[in-house]
């Protein structure tokens, strides 16, 4: 851990202190013409809490599985395309 | 016969090399840290699985490997300034510009959280109002951070790979050292 514990205090001080600059300045979205739309317009504050059972659970982790994999295969096959792509220029210069 | 000593010597150093504890190796830090943040963040985006109560204690904890995080990046978050202003490969900006938009997107994520906190808040004896609005911002970036942290992950997918493959290495040679100190011991 000692990585983690390195000048720790300092360190975490200042992320914490740069969160609640970016927080304050985030926090201003409130006083929007976009929110105070969105505040007439929605009689109900907050969900109530759903009950909990094994098939949500289940759809739970699945939407989470799902949100995360597709665009993490579709960036990653971009990536490849545009590194052959560097290569083959790379190459083709070369040749 | 020598050299099969000096083979049988460097194999060992080598070895050892491999087994030392991840906590002595920066990148094995990062592998472990970087894990317990993932299983974190699963836990803390399905609120229906868990619960509300849960689901707001979840996040709460999620601060720490979070910062943990951060702090086992801070080499690099110190100088990525002076590099974004000088030479950085089109790749490594796109990362930068996308970690950042992850941070603020996250912090936007927790602050919406603590103003729509229907447990914790009012445990404390806070009374709070909870607008629409942050409701709405909670719940829509909540769902966006699950594609970000897909592309954050596939940006850094070569090192996931070799990283998976260096921690299971190390297992495996654990179990071969077990069997031939076994060995020699009969």
């Amino acid at each position: 851990m000692k990585f983690v514990t390195q000048d720790w205090i300092k360190r975490s001080a200042i992320i914490m202190l740069v969160s609640v600059f970016f927080s304050i300045f985030l926090w201003s979205v409130e006083l929007t013409q976009w929110a105070g739309l969105i505040n007439a317009n929605s009689p109900e504050p907050h969900g109530e809490p759903k009950a909990i059972g094994l098939l949500v659970i289940a759809i739970s982790f699945l939407k989470i599985t799902i949100l995360t994999l597709v665009p993490a295969l579709i960036c990653y096959g971009i990536t490849r395309v545009i590194n052959a792509l560097k290569r083959y220029v790379k190459v083709a210069r070369t040749a | 016969m020598e050299q099969t000593k000096n083979d049988r010597e460097n194999n060992q150093t080598q070895r050892s090399l491999q087994n030392k504890s991840w906590k002595d190796d920066l990148s094995k830090t990062r592998f472990v840290m970087n894990l317990w943040l993932l299983v974190g963040f699963v836990l803390v985006c399905a609120p229906r699985a868990t619960g509300i109560a849960l689901h707001e204690w979840l996040s709460v904890v999620f601060i720490v490997p979070l910062v943990i995080h951060l702090l086992l990046h801070w080499d690099w978050l110190k100088a990525l300034p002076k590099k974004f202003v000088g030479k950085l490969s089109g790749e490594s900006r796109f990362n930068a510009i996308w970690d950042a938009l992850f941070y603020l997107a996250m912090l936007m994520v927790i602050l919406s959280g603590f103003l729509v906190s229907e447990v914790i808040f009012p445990l404390l004896g806070i009374p709070l109002e909870i607008l629409p609005v942050w409701s709405k911002i909670h719940h829509d970036l909540g769902n966006l951070l699950m594609p970000m942290l897909g592309i954050h992950l596939a940006m850094h997918w070569p090192w996931i790979k070799s990283m998976t493959k260096r921690m299971l290495t190390k297992k495996t040679n654990q179990i071969a050292d077990g069997i031939s100190s076994n060995e020699v011991v009969k």
